[in-house]
């Protein structure tokens, strides 16, 4: 279980394949992986290397991804409109 | 029958090395360094000095070299009691590997190409029929040494004398039998037994102060050379020479004279020359003559030599390991590695991300997670200069990825006898004090131990150390950044050790 990032997908872009296959493609710690089906997954063990660089949160619509840091009061990064 | 060599006779650079490698049989205790002591102003300078200012993965093979200079340090002393101190496997190899550790007719064959002169013979003999054709090619006295990786060698009976050539073959099949602090014999080195004039000892190897090489030469070779640096002084030569500048036969010459006279100057001159032109052309860390005899009819001879070659350099060189018969899965250790060990280089080989689980077993309570470009030494050594007591050396650095660290400090946890984790760094750009935040606080966890607790403290100033921060007071650990120096927090850490 990861004990310091939690990552949020809206339902909307977790169902778009092409924008699923992005999250997978920009985050460098393997935190996103679409599976056989097409589904989006997140990677729960890879959650805690996640380092922050808000590559993901430019996939999508503003808000449509977040990054929690449970550390720090689930502070939210997200994109911003 | 041959005769056991007596101490005094035979050659006494096994006893050094034994003692500068910390061998098996290890520095006594009372011959340990003084501990490093703080200046007296220390709270009020920034960064204190510490023994050991050298800064290359080679450090702990140049520690020798620092000691016989008469420089002090708790690692050095730390180190010494261990057989040798970095471990690697063919399976899970660090990155950092240890020196590359020459039998001794290694070390002589390297030496000979440069003109070095030997004894009579000086051959490796795998076999007693082997000896006693050497022996019958010397047709005289003889000299047998086993040829291991180890110290002791005399008093194990590894150092035998033979009159001819059955006795000869008798000596090689008793040594090549005999193993020696675990280490079984390459073979059995035969040469002539000449009558020696004079002992000298001659040595080139790193100074870490100077940041220079040093050549040393003493008029007491034989026996310890530390031992004659602290008694006799006077009968020490010391000289440092460029690592840019061709080695001359005019600087050989001014180390020689001023222990040497007449026409022995110019007979050690061409035996500092080459080695110290061996010591800068094949990237050693040690080149070392020990004794370098003088003969009853005037000749110099090297009755026993010893090399280290840096771990780095041993692609550089690839062409003469093979010419010696040095295979590339050959590691060379004093010891094997242990279990702790192993599991620390499998840690570091699973994950390409950064350097964690370069680890050195020790006895202590207190593990350490240190790095950062030297800071690791500076931190050891001061957390021993405080009184305490390290479970393990581990470097990290290079941004390890927060699974490593967290396995990293698992294995540390799960030594039997560690109380606390104190993990310490420089100031560091190149690694996120976040992740490492991270990593250590989810080991610990994971090992079922509240972080609070188990840290003693954490002080990794650096490139996003306020996310550190915040993480590292969400779980309640003791934290610093870079206003307390490296001192100050390893006297913290042992502070904490201390009242737990």
């Amino acid at each position: 279980m990861a004990l310091f990032i939690a990552v949020d997908v809206d339902p909307e872009l977790a169902s778009d394949s092409a924008a699923s296959r992005k999250l997978a493609e920009v985050c460098p710690v393997d935190i996103f992986k679409v599976s056989s089906s097409g589904a989006l997954e997140v990677i729960e063990k890879n959650l805690d290397e996640c380092t922050l660089c808000e590559l993901c949160l430019a996939v999508g619509k503003p808000g449509q991804v977040a990054v929690r840091k449970l550390y720090d009061d689930s502070a939210r990064l997200e994109r911003r409109a | 029958m041959f005769e056991r060599a007596s101490p005094a006779a035979m050659s006494r650079s096994t006893r050094d090395r034994m003692r500068w490698t910390g061998g098996s049989a290890g520095a006594p205790a009372s011959r340990a360094p003084p501990a490093a002591k703080r200046p007296p102003n220390a709270s009020s300078v920034p960064f204190v000095k510490i023994s050991i200012p050298i800064h290359t993965p080679s450090t702990i093979s140049r520690m020798p070299s620092t000691f016989a200079m008469g420089v002090s340090s708790p690692l050095v002393s730390a180190f010494r009691q261990l057989p040798l101190w970095r471990p690697w496997s063919k399976k899970a190899r660090p990155r950092e590997g240890p020196l590359l550790r020459f039998y001794e007719y290694e070390s002589k064959q390297l030496l000979a190409r440069h003109g070095v002169a030997l004894p009579k013979g000086s051959r490796l003999a795998r076999s007693a029929d082997e000896a006693r054709q050497i022996a019958a090619g010397i047709a005289g006295p003889t000299v047998l040494k086993s040829q291991v990786l180890s110290g002791g060698r005399m008093k194990a009976g590894g150092v035998l004398f033979a009159e001819n050539a059955d006795q000869a073959a008798a000596a090689a099949e008793t040594i090549l039998r005999l193993e020696i602090n675990g280490h079984k014999p390459r073979g059995v080195l035969v040469e002539s037994r000449q009558p020696v004039a004079q002992e000298y000892y001659l040595g080139v190897t790193w100074d870490g102060i100077a940041k220079r090489p040093v050549m040393i030469l003493s008029d007491m070779g034989g026996i310890d050379v530390e031992e004659v640096a602290e008694k006799h002084p006077d009968h020490i030569a010391k000289r440092h020479f460029s690592t840019l500048l061709p080695f001359s036969e005019y600087r050989a010459k001014q180390l020689v004279a001023q222990l040497a006279s007449g026409s022995d100057v110019n007979a050690l001159v061409r035996f500092v020359a080459p080695l110290a032109r061996i010591f800068m052309q094949y990237g050693l860390t040690l080149a070392e003559i020990n004794p370098l005899a003088k003969l009853a009819d005037g000749s110099f001879v090297a009755l026993d030599a010893h090399v280290d070659m840096e771990a780095e350099a041993r692609s550089q060189h690839a062409a003469l390991l093979r010419e010696l018969g040095i295979g590339d899965d050959e590691t060379r250790m004093a010891r094997p590695p242990t279990k702790f060990e192993l599991d620390g280089a499998a840690i570091n080989a699973a994950d390409h991300r950064g350097v964690a689980g370069n680890v050195t077993e020790f006895d202590g309570t207190l593990g350490l997670i240190i790095g950062a470009g030297g800071g690791s030494l500076t931190l050891f050594d001061a957390v021993r200069s405080h009184g305490g007591d390290p479970a393990n050396y581990c470097e990290i650095g290079g941004n390890p990825s927060v699974g490593k660290v967290a396995a990293l400090t698992r294995l540390i946890l799960a030594k039997p006898g560690v109380k606390k984790i104190a993990v310490m760094m420089n100031v560091v750009s190149n690694t996120r004090v976040d992740m490492v935040a991270r990593g250590v606080i989810k080991g610990v966890v994971e090992s079922g131990h509240d972080p609070g607790e188990k840290i003693a403290i954490f002080r990794i100033p650096g490139s996003w150390e306020q996310e550190g921060f915040k993480l590292l007071g969400k779980y309640g650990v003791e934290f610093c950044d870079r206003s307390v120096s490296m001192y100050e927090a390893a006297g913290r850490a042992v502070a904490k050790m201390k009242r737990a």
